[in-house]
Order: C-alpha cells, then sequence, then structure tokens
C-alpha cells in the first residue's frame, strides 16, 4: 500500500501537467470557409429564396451582395502524346459584411477572394495544388462586370460573350500553368428549380446554381515548365447565396459526369451530421441533344466500395462508389483517375478527375468527370 | 516484485524519516531553484515571441522606406509582378483612444486576408475570425486594454487620430491563448480603416514578406531588390529577431549557470545523507552481508534508495519550483522588459521535457551524490559489530581531485575561450574544487584551536572544536555547502557592487548637463521628438542657457545588420563626459562633425570586432554611405550597443528634425530649479515634458539598476537557504550518531546548556571554517565574474570594487546561518533521557 503511495507521487508532476494543457490546451481552430457556408449571416445580404430567371450575360459576373459566390472551372484535358490531365481553377467570393464602411481609402471592401487551382498529371500521377487568397483592392484581385471577368493576381477567368460563348481560363503554379479556351456546347443547365437549388430545409437554405455542363477545352498546360497542346472537355458550375447549408450539414460528394453518350450528369450528395444522406441530395441528368431531368434523393442510390486514407491528413475519404438512377437505367462505377488529390489549405477536402464505367439499360458506357468531396 | 534488500533498507527510512528528510530537502530547493528560473525564463521567452509572431507571423523580410512610408502602389506592383509572393502590408501610427480618459494607443493596421501574423488564423474571443475586420469599424485589442479602457469587448471606443475621428467595436482576444499576444498599449485595425483614421491614404507603413530560405527565395530576394527604387529597403527580419534573441540568451545563460550552484549545493546535501545513512546502518549491512548478501546489490541497494530520495526531492522541487516560478518571472519580466523585450507573461509555462529534465536532474545528481556511500557500504565486512570508521580523510584524495578540477578548469577555459558556457562550466569546476578543499581543512583547524582551549571554563566548546577535528565528514560537506553557497552569493555581490560603481561613476563623467529634457514615454515617439524639437527651436532663443546637447536615436540599416545609431550634437562642456578607451579624444573631437566618422559603444565594437579605422556602411536618405570609426567609448547603457555620429553628420544623410532628448546647460550662477521652471513654462504645461537634474537622472538610472540585480540577489539568498538546511541537517545526524556519548555525558551531569555550548561552539566553528574559504573564494568569483564572464555577456569592462562591508555583511551572515542551526538540534538534544538512551544503545 505504501508502495503505491510512492508510485502515485511520481506520477504526480505529468498529471498536473495534463491538468495544465487541459485548462490551457488550444483551441479547436475554426474552418473558416465552412462557418461563412454555413453561419448566421447578418441581416443585410440579399438571399435566394425562390427561382428567379438567369439573366445572361450579366450572371456570369459577380453578385456582390450575396454572402458567397463560385466560378467552379474544372475538367479532362488529353494531349496529343496521349498525356492526360485533370484540372480544376475555381474563383470564390466572400462578403464578409453586408455592408461596406465608408472610406477614402483604396483598400476598403468587405470581400475577399480565394482561388484554388490544381493540375493533376494523371500519368505521372502527381497532383499540383495552389492557392491564392487575396483582398479585391488595388487591382491585385477582383471581379468586373462587363465582360464578365474575376481574377486573382495572374489567375483569371473571362467571358467573351460570342456565339458560342466562350470562358478564357489562365493560371499558374510552381512550374506548372493552364492556359484554356472552353467554348459551351450546350445551354446553361439551371440546375434544382430553374436555378433555385434548395439545400435544407428553410426557404433561403439554397443557392442560385447553373451549369456549363459540357464546354470543349482546347489550349494548353504547362508541366514542369513545359508547355503542350491539350483538348478535352470541361464543366463549369457558377452558384451564389448567402446561406445555403442548413445546421447539421457535415459535408458533400459532388459529381460532374461526361458520359460517352453525349450526355451529363450532376448529383450531389448532402451528408448530415450523423454521416446519413440528406434528403435534400440532388442532381440532374443532360441528355446529348440538352434535355435536362432534374434529380432528387430518392432517384439516387449512392454506394461506397472502397475508401482511401490521405497519407497528409489521415483522413478516410470514400474513394470508389456504385452509383444506380434507376429512373434514368443508369448503372455506374466512379473511380478516381488518381488516388491522391487532397487539397490541404484553409479548408481541407479532396478535389479531383475521376473515370466512369457503366450501363445504361444494359448498354456499356464510360466517361470522365470530377468529384469534390468536403467534411471528411 | 521489489527485492527484501530495498525493503529493508525503506524500511529503514520509514522509520526515521527525518534521516532522508536531509536529502530529500536538499535535492528539492536545488531542482527548485533550477526549475523556477527555467520556467520563469522560457515563459518570458515565449511570451516574446508569442507577442511578435502574433503580429508579424512568419515574415522573413520587410521593406521598408527611408522615410519610414511607402506608396501602396508599390505593394500592387510587387504582388502583381510576383504573384507567388506572399506578402502582407502594412499601415501603422497613434490614435488618442478611450471615451473617458483619452490615451495614446498604437495603431497596427493589416489587410486580415494576406496577414502573415497568427492573428489571423485565430479567432477573436467573441467574434469568429479577425477576417470581420474587413471593411469594418472594428478592432483587436488585448483584454488588459479594453479594461484600462473601461470598455467591455465589442462596445464602441472612440478613437481620434491625424484623419479623423471613429467609433470602433474593439473586440478582444481570447485571453486564454497563450499564443496571441497583443501588447497593451495596441489595437488591430483593418487597413482600410487605420488609412481612414490615420490620414494614411495612399501610404503603406512597410510590407512584410514570406520567403522561403532557398535558392528560389534568394533569387526572388534578388528581383525584389532590384526592383526597388532608392529610398526602399528590404530588410531581413530574421537576422534582428536572431540578434534580440541572442542578447536576451547571455542574460538567460547567467541566471541558468546561477540556478545551477543552487543545484550544486543540493548535491553535496545528498552527498551528506547517503553518507551517514550508510555510516548509521553498517551494523545493518554486516548482517546482511553475513546473511549473503552480495557486495553488488548492497552497492545497488543504497543506489536505488538514494534514486528514490532524489525521486521524491525532485518531486518537491518541482511543486516549490512552481511557487518559486511565479515570483522569478516577475522578477525576469521586469528586467528583461527593461533592456530587451517586453514581456507580458503571467503565467508559468510547464513542459513535459521540461518536468522530465528536472526529474532526471534530480534522481542522476542523487546517485552520483551516493555513489561514495553506496561503495564503502558494499565494502563493510561481514558481521562486525564495530561501525564503519568515519572515513578518514587524508588530504591526498580531495587535493589531488581539486588539483585536477582547477586544472581542467583551466584547459578548457583556454581551449574554448569566449564561450559563456565554457566559462560557467570552468567557474563549477573551480567551485567544486574548492568544496573539495574544505571537507579536510576543517578537521586540521578545528584540532589547532581545540588544543589552544586548555581552560576547564571552555570545557563544551573544546569538546565542539574537538568533535569537528576527529575527521568527521558530516560537518565538512555541511560546512562545504555554506562555503559554496556563500561564494557565489558573494560573488555575486561583489560584482553587481562593482558593476554599479562603473556604472555610477561612468554616469558621473556623462552626465555633463544641468539638467536633461525628455518627452513622456506616452507619447507616441514621433510626437514626442516633435514636441521636443520645438523646444530645441524655443530654447534657442532662450538667452539664459549656456549650451544646448542633443541627442537623436533611430534604428538604422548597415552592413552589421539593424543598429541603433545615436545622432549627439556635444557642446565643448558635453564633450569631457566620453571617456575614450581607445582613439585619442582631441583628434576624435577634430573630425566629429566635418566628416563621416563614428564613434562606437564599447559593447558595439566588442560584438562586431571594430577597432579604430574600420568601416561601416549604413542607409542613408541619399544611398549607402560608409563611415569610419574614430573611437570607442565607454558606455553601459546598452549591451547592443551604439554608432553614435554628430547631429551634423546626421543632418547631411538623413531629413531628420526629431530630438529623442535635449541637454540643458546653466549660465554661470543660474540655479537649475528657476530654469527648469522657466523652461516648463516655455514648453507649455499640456506638453507634459519631463525635466531632470542630473542627479536626479543619475538617481533614476541606479534604481533601474538595481531593479535589474534584484534577482541574482534573490538566487544567491535561496543558494544560502539551502546551505543552512545543510548545517542543520549534518548536526542533527552527527546527534543520532552521537546520541550515546551525549547520553554519558548527560549521566555525568553534564547540563543541557552545556550541551548546548557543545552544539553551538561546533556550529559557529563550522561556520567561521567555511567563511574563511568563502571570502577568499567569493573575491575570486567576483573577480572571474567581471573580468571574464559580463565581458563575454555583454562586451563591458569595467572596474573591480571590493566593499568591505560586503565581505563584513557576508561573515556576519554566515555565522548568523550557523547560529541558527544550533537551537533545533540543542533542543532535540536537550530531550534526551540519559538513562533510556544508554538502555537503547
Amino acid at each position: 500500500m505504501r508502495k503505491r503511495h510512492f508510485l502515485g507521487l511520481m506520477a504526480l508532476p505529468p498529471a498536473l501537467w495534463a491538468f495544465h494543457r487541459l485548462r490551457h490546451g488550444p483551441p479547436e481552430p475554426l474552418n473558416p470557409l465552412q462557418s461563412l457556408l454555413s453561419g448566421e449571416a447578418e441581416a443585410g445580404f440579399a438571399r435566394v429564396l425562390g427561382p428567379e430567371p438567369f439573366m445572361f450575360p450579366r450572371d456570369h459576373a459577380a453578385h456582390p451582395d450575396y454572402r458567397h459566390e463560385w466560378w467552379y472551372f474544372t475538367g479532362n484535358l488529353l494531349s496529343p502524346e496521349n498525356d492526360a490531365f485533370g484540372f480544376q481553377l475555381t474563383f470564390f467570393r466572400f462578403a464578409i459584411a453586408a455592408s461596406a464602411r465608408p472610406s477614402a481609402s483604396a483598400w476598403n471592401t468587405r470581400q475577399a477572394m480565394l482561388g484554388h487551382f490544381a493540375l493533376t498529371d494523371v500519368n505521372q500521377r502527381r497532383f499540383h495544388a495552389a492557392q491564392r487568397l487575396d483582398r479585391p483592392a488595388l487591382g491585385i484581385a477582383g471581379m468586373q462586370d462587363t465582360p464578365a471577368r474575376v481574377w486573382i493576381r495572374d489567375w483569371q477567368a473571362h467571358h467573351v460573350a460570342t456565339l458560342p460563348e466562350v470562358w478564357e481560363l489562365e493560371a499558374r503554379g510552381p512550374g506548372y500553368g493552364l492556359k484554356l479556351a472552353l467554348t459551351t456546347t450546350k445551354a446553361w443547365v439551371e440546375q434544382g428549380q430553374g436555378g433555385y437549388s434548395r439545400k435544407g430545409p428553410g426557404r433561403s437554405n439554397a443557392s442560385r446554381y447553373y451549369s456549363g455542363t459540357r464546354l470543349a477545352a482546347a489550349g494548353e498546360v504547362t508541366v514542369e515548365g513545359t508547355p503542350m497542346r491539350v483538348a478535352g472537355l470541361a464543366w463549369l458550375d457558377r452558384e451564389w447565396g448567402t446561406s445555403a447549408l442548413a445546421p447539421g450539414t457535415r459535408g458533400w460528394d459532388w459529381f460532374g459526369l461526361q458520359l460517352d453518350d453525349g450526355s451529363d450528369l450532376m448529383v450531389y450528395l448532402l451528408r448530415q451530421e450523423d454521416g446519413s444522406p440528406s434528403e435534400f441530395s440532388a442532381g440532374s441528368h443532360v441528355s446529348g441533344t440538352g434535355s435536362v431531368v432534374a434529380l432528387a434523393a430518392p432517384d439516387l442510390a449512392m454506394e461506397v466500395l472502397e475508401t482511401w486514407t490521405s497519407p497528409h491528413s489521415k483522413r478516410h475519404y470514400p474513394a470508389r462508389w456504385r452509383l444506380r438512377i434507376d429512373s434514368l437505367g443508369l448503372d455506374l462505377r466512379i473511380m478516381p483517375r488518381v488516388a491522391d488529390q487532397e487539397w490541404e489549405g484553409l479548408v481541407r477536402y479532396w478535389e479531383g478527375c475521376v473515370r466512369v464505367e457503366g450501363t445504361r439499360a444494359g448498354k456499356k458506357l464510360q466517361g470522365l468527370g470530377y468529384a469534390e468531396l468536403t467534411g471528411y | 516484485m521489489i527485492p527484501p534488500l530495498w525493503k529493508i533498507l525503506f524500511a529503514y527510512l520509514y522509520r526515521r524519516p527525518w534521516q532522508g528528510a536531509l536529502g530529500v530537502f536538499g535535492i528539492a530547493l536545488g531542482i527548485a531553484v533550477v526549475m523556477a528560473v527555467q520556467v520563469a525564463q522560457s515563459s518570458a521567452r515565449r511570451s516574446f515571441e508569442a507577442a511578435e509572431l502574433t503580429l508579424a507571423g512568419m515574415a522573413t523580410d520587410r521593406i521598408l522606406g527611408v522615410s519610414g512610408h511607402l506608396p501602396e502602389a508599390l505593394f500592387a506592383s510587387l504582388c502583381l509582378q510576383e504573384p507567388e509572393l506572399k506578402a502582407s502590408p502594412v499601415v501603422t501610427g497613434h490614435v488618442r483612444g478611450g471615451d473617458a480618459n483619452p490615451r495614446w494607443l498604437r495603431v497596427h493596421g493589416l489587410d486580415p486576408v494576406s496577414a502573415v501574423g497568427r492573428i489571423t488564423t485565430t479567432q477573436a474571443a467573441d467574434t469568429g475570425l479577425p477576417a470581420f475586420l474587413l471593411g469594418q469599424a472594428a478592432g483587436v485589442a488585448s483584454g488588459s486594454l479594453l479594461r484600462s479602457l473601461g470598455s467591455a469587448s465589442s462596445m464602441p471606443v472612440t478613437i481620434e487620430g491625424p484623419g479623423g475621428s471613429v467609433s470602433v467595436s474593439l473586440h478582444s482576444l481570447r485571453e486564454t491563448d497563450a499564443n496571441l499576444i497583443l501588447p497593451e498599449d495596441l489595437i488591430v485595425l483593418d487597413i482600410a480603416l487605420a488609412q481612414d483614421v490615420l490620414g494614411h491614404s495612399g501610404r503603406l507603413s512597410y510590407i512584410d514578406l514570406v520567403i522561403h530560405d532557398d535558392a528560389q527565395g534568394d533569387a526572388l530576394r534578388a528581383r525584389i531588390r532590384k526592383r526597388l527604387k532608392a529610398g526602399f529597403e528590404l530588410r531581413d527580419l530574421r537576422g534582428d529577431r536572431v540578434a534580440r534573441q541572442d542578447l536576451g540568451r547571455a542574460f538567460e545563460t547567467n541566471l541558468t549557470a546561477l540556478s545551477l550552484l543552487s543545484l550544486m549545493v543540493g548535491f553535496f546535501l545528498v552527498y551528506n545523507t547517503a553518507n551517514f545513512l550508510v555510516v548509521q546502518r553498517s551494523v545493518l549491512f554486516s548482517r546482511l552481508r553475513a546473511l549473503g548478501v552480495r557486495r553488488r546489490e548492497i552497492f545497488g541497494g543504497i543506489l536505488m534508495e538514494s534514486a528514490a530520495l532524489g525521486a521524491l526531492g525532485g518531486l518537491m522541487g518541482i511543486l516549490l519550483g512552481l511557487l518559486l516560478a511565479r515570483f522569478l518571472l516577475g522578477l525576469i519580466a521586469g528586467t528583461v522588459g527593461n533592456f530587451y523585450y517586453t514581456v507580458s507573461a503571467t503565467e508559468p509555462e510547464l513542459t513535459v521535457p521540461l518536468l522530465a529534465m528536472l526529474w532526471s536532474l534530480a534522481v542522476i545528481t542523487s546517485l552520483v551524490a551516493a555513489v561514495p556511500a553506496a561503495w564503502r557500504a558494499a565494502r563493510v565486512r561481514r558481521l562486525t559489530t564495530r561501525s564503519i570508521a568515519a572515513p578518514t580523510l587524508s588530504w591526498r584524495l580531495p587535493l589531488s581531485l581539486a588539483g585536477v578540477l582547477a586544472l581542467s578548469a583551466l584547459l578548457f577555459h583556454r581551449i574554448a575561450a569566449a564561450r559563456l558556457w565554457v566559462d560557467f562550466a570552468a567557474m563549477s569546476l573551480m567551485l567544486v574544487a574548492v568544496g573539495l578543499l574544505v571537507s579536510p581543512l576543517m578537521p586540521t583547524l578545528s584540532g589547532m584551536l581545540a588544543r589552544r582551549l586548555e581552560s576547564p571554563r571552555w570545557w563544551p566548546e573544546r569538546l565542539g572544536a574537538a568533535n569537528l577535528s576527529r575527521a568527521d565528514n558530516r560537518s565538512g560537506v555541511a560546512a562545504a555547502a555554506l562555503c559554496l553557497a556563500a561564494a557565489v552569493s558573494l560573488g555575486m555581490q561583489v560584482m553587481t557592487a562593482s558593476f554599479r560603481d562603473s556604472v555610477d561613476r561612468w554616469l558621473g563623467q556623462l552626465l555633463r548637463a544641468d539638467g536633461y529634457v525628455s518627452a513622456p514615454e506616452s507619447l507616441p515617439t514621433p510626437l514626442a521628438e516633435a514636441s521636443l524639437a520645438s523646444l530645441y527651436v524655443e530654447l534657442g532663443r532662450y538667452p539664459l542657457l549656456s549650451a544646448i546637447s542633443s541627442v537623436l536615436q533611430r534604428e538604422r540599416s548597415s552592413s552589421l545588420g539593424m543598429l541603433a545609431v545615436t545622432a549627439y550634437e556635444l557642446p565643448a562642456q558635453a564633450r569631457d563626459g566620453f571617456e575614450f578607451l581607445s582613439g585619442n579624444a582631441t583628434g576624435i573631437w577634430a573630425h566629429w562633425e566635418g566628416e563621416e566618422v563614428f564613434i562606437a559603444s564599447e559593447s558595439l565594437a566588442r560584438r562586431h570586432g571594430l577597432t579604430p579605422g574600420a568601416t561601416v556602411t549604413l542607409e542613408t536618405d541619399h544611398g549607402a554611405q560608409t563611415f569610419t570609426l574614430i573611437g570607442i567609448y565607454r558606455d553601459y547603457a546598452s549591451e547592443r550597443g551604439t554608432l553614435a555620429i554628430s547631429r551634423q553628420t546626421s543632418s547631411r544623410h538623413w531629413q531628420d528634425s526629431g530630438y529623442s532628448g535635449l541637454g540643458i546647460y546653466l549660465r554661470e550662477g543660474d540655479e537649475w530649479h528657476k530654469v527648469r521652471d522657466k523652461i516648463r513654462a516655455l514648453a507649455g504645461e499640456q506638453s507634459g515634458i519631463r525635466l531632470r537634474s542630473r542627479e536626479e537622472i543619475r538617481l533614476l538610472s541606479l534604481a533601474i539598476f538595481d531593479r535589474t540585480f534584484a534577482i541574482t540577489r534573490v538566487l544567491g539568498l535561496l543558494a544560502l537557504l539551502v546551505s543552512l538546511a545543510g548545517l542543520v541537517g549534518a548536526l542533527l545526524a552527527q546527534l543520532l550518531e552521537r546520541g550515546r556519548e551525549y547520553s554519558v555525558l548527560r549521566a555525568l551531569g553534564c547540563s543541557r546548556v552545556d550541551l548546548a555550548r557543545v552544539l553551538s561552539c561546533q556550529t559557529l566553528l563550522t561556520g567561521m571554517l567555511a567563511a574563511l574559504v568563502a571570502l577568499p573564494t567569493g573575491a575570486t568569483l567576483a573577480w572571474f565574474l567581471v573580468r571574464v564572464i559580463n565581458l563575454h555577456a555583454f562586451g563591458w569592462t569595467m572596474d573591480m570594487v571590493f566593499p568591505p562591508s560586503l565581505f563584513a555583511g557576508m561573515f556576519v551572515s554566515m555565522l548568523a546561518a550557523a547560529t541558527l542551526a544550533s537551537p533545533y538540534p540543542a533542543l532535540r538534544l536537550g530531550r534526551i533521557a540519559p538513562a533510556q538512551a544508554l538502555r537503547e544503545e
């Protein structure tokens, strides 16, 4: 008994230390974007409350009265030498406050801009990613209405209102780069109910959402300083809103797939805190001729076949899926073209190019696309 | 399963807790001091780092304008030309803040989106991110600032700057987050708001950059340098940071070494305890040997026992150290704050490695200290009823050991001179050598004394002296501990006294003016300098002064990194205040004003190895300019050192009209207080300008000095306390050991008073003998501290003084300590019932 007392005394200092840490432990860092997307927005921001017709080309440009907005370009490219690439170039705009203070300073703004640029070298299995965060002031970053243009330093997306319409993209990271022209081949697809995309039970848990599901991409990719000609298919997601996510939404899995029968499929599955799918999961199917069918949660049967553990964050991401949409006769298997396409920056997520194989009403088909996995 | 032998040993300790207590106590005190110093230091350092990282973060470089600002277009073009560059614009300035009692506040305007400091990555206490600053009339401040403004977090506070007045809701930082520290006089605003309120539209104060330390980073630096026009510079922040930390480190090394000395005293006490425990149980050991216990097992058992005592002592020491650390942290923060950087730590910071280090230090010290005793215990013959003879102390072993130590100290010092830790190691070796000499000196000297005390009246004293002369190792070790503690304490006091004396004389020489004018510290520097400048102009018109001297202090970029550059305007009277350690005064003053020359303070010269003729290049308004060193002067104002040029030289190269301080020279027959009142009237009551006489400045400087050295005094006292405990312990041990002798004395009719006399004579003699060695050792130590350690640590030479009062004081306090050691043991002795004690034997 005495002996135990003695040993107990020897264990005291570490115990004291542990207590000390408990009291003064480092605070859990807050994911800044998560808080902006789901937090309660102050009054004064415009809100998405129902369907509204889009006005093009005006709606290609920024909507600064809403709290958040993005221009989300992804695509799969191929060089004449069969070098395959996936790319993602995203411009996020966040309004920190609903109104700006009157000011004589050129720095005065209530917006911040975040850019993500990733290039996946499929053959080399390498994922290059760079992030830029800037204040839209003094021309360093900004948004322009006509013609629609967003830029962060030397990254930019520029709309050319020709017929067919074109988005010109340009971005560089350390040793790699991208210069593409994306030409529309189908009409803009209004997601949800005429562009009103519900993401939760509240009327304002929604965003305005349209996509360019099949853009013909052509241009140049630079890898390790060497430029090469590339061509392929790209996808544009445009979305803006003020308080899109309902409380209790943990994350989402988003897929934009371009199938070789000319059809395109967009699916997002919202996950709740307990991991169960949200009833507000949705999607759309665009046929080769451009006819759109909206998909709701009951239409989507998603099954995770495999998971992948990130060597960087040790997080587990789903890495292979079976997606069945009986109403369309679709039975698809989706797999990443490269396993490690995890983003480590302000926000941690997985965004990468994927490959699709499957059948439509028993007929084989395949395709390429992009997937985004957040909240893991 | 615990071996039976260990059980036996522990059972013995358990039944006689006081016998182990001495060792535990010694280690505990030693560890407590080491820990307190370490913890207080690391807390102070961490708080400094946190304060720096909060705003500057990972910034490695900074772009500055020589004029103090840059156009904001420079930032924009830099970002567009170098898109990968991590750059963050900053606007700084001063505003008046607070609604009830407006006070000056520093403003740090940043772009929360691109800022590189920690403040952007962590939350404010009550809102989301600092990003909320964007476009808002909001700011972030420390909780203590908000309290001092009488405002709660998020409450609006009016701030007023040159650009206008605005109501800002100030949010407090999360106070429990030790990683985020904002100075108490600073508010963080969004850059747009800062520009507005400071009236700095279009202008930045500087741009912080994060550049990697590789070939690409170097190429980037080169490109940026090429783009920067004259009047802008790219400064390496890491160099500055390292330089500042080096200075702090010299101070810290000093403290660490002093704390290790306390541990050394603790070591002697454990050594003492271990020996005593072995002597006490010699019969037990011989019986154990007879029962078949091997030498190795006994050896291991004793070591284990000592390790356990050390572990317990380490634990107590850590708890005690925690209390002590809080106290020391205040002292260190005061010192560091005076000279190096502002520290706002209030909470000692504990880390597992530190605790583990202290814990093992306690155990290892105890183990090492017990090796000799364990060795002796293992050599006990089987079944002897005689106790182990107290170790016969030949002169040879300690003497030769001491000689070896002293020699190695010398050698050590020769090999790697000018390294601070080597200095300290050499000093410690020498101290241990002295400690070793004390033990054998003790019986010899006390034996001599015992023979002198022939009169029967002095029989208890003779007995006391004889007790000591009986080659008694325990008293010897206690004396050694006391001697070391006293020597260290005295050495530090003499060093401090020498230093203080040098500073005092230096001030006496330097302070030539009758009075000095400075602006209140609460005033922002630019305003303070401007108000002194206008006073300077006024005083020029004032016919009653015989002369004015002035000083302007600036941080300037140079070929040696950032330097403190002082521009002096020195009338003839003031020039006598400079004592040149190298260079000829007449020659120096002949070149002083007209040529591109400078004089360097001693510490600057030493730090950079400058000798007259050396050149230093400074960034001026017109580009780089080379200056030649013509003299080195004595200066204790900062150990970082100062590069001094004449005001005239400064004006040729920098457009800088401010003044940091003025010296007033009265005309013959004028009185300071009258002139002072006139100057005050001239400056205007509102200016808050400070006027101090030469004497006031001197006293103020010395007060700061004393505050700085308060911590060394405290450490010295602690070491003495540890050794006092040792003395008490040694006496108690002896009582236990000689219980029978004392019982016989009592049985023979010896009174309690007589026994008390025996004991007090013994302690007094111990104290006296220890003092005999401690006083010269302390003097030597002081010499070493002044001539070697301080020179290496701070680059200052100073004159030695040996105030007799310090030596006398130490002698008396050692005797007092010795006297204090005897009452408790005497009391215990008095309680002995002779018959019972004899029967027990």
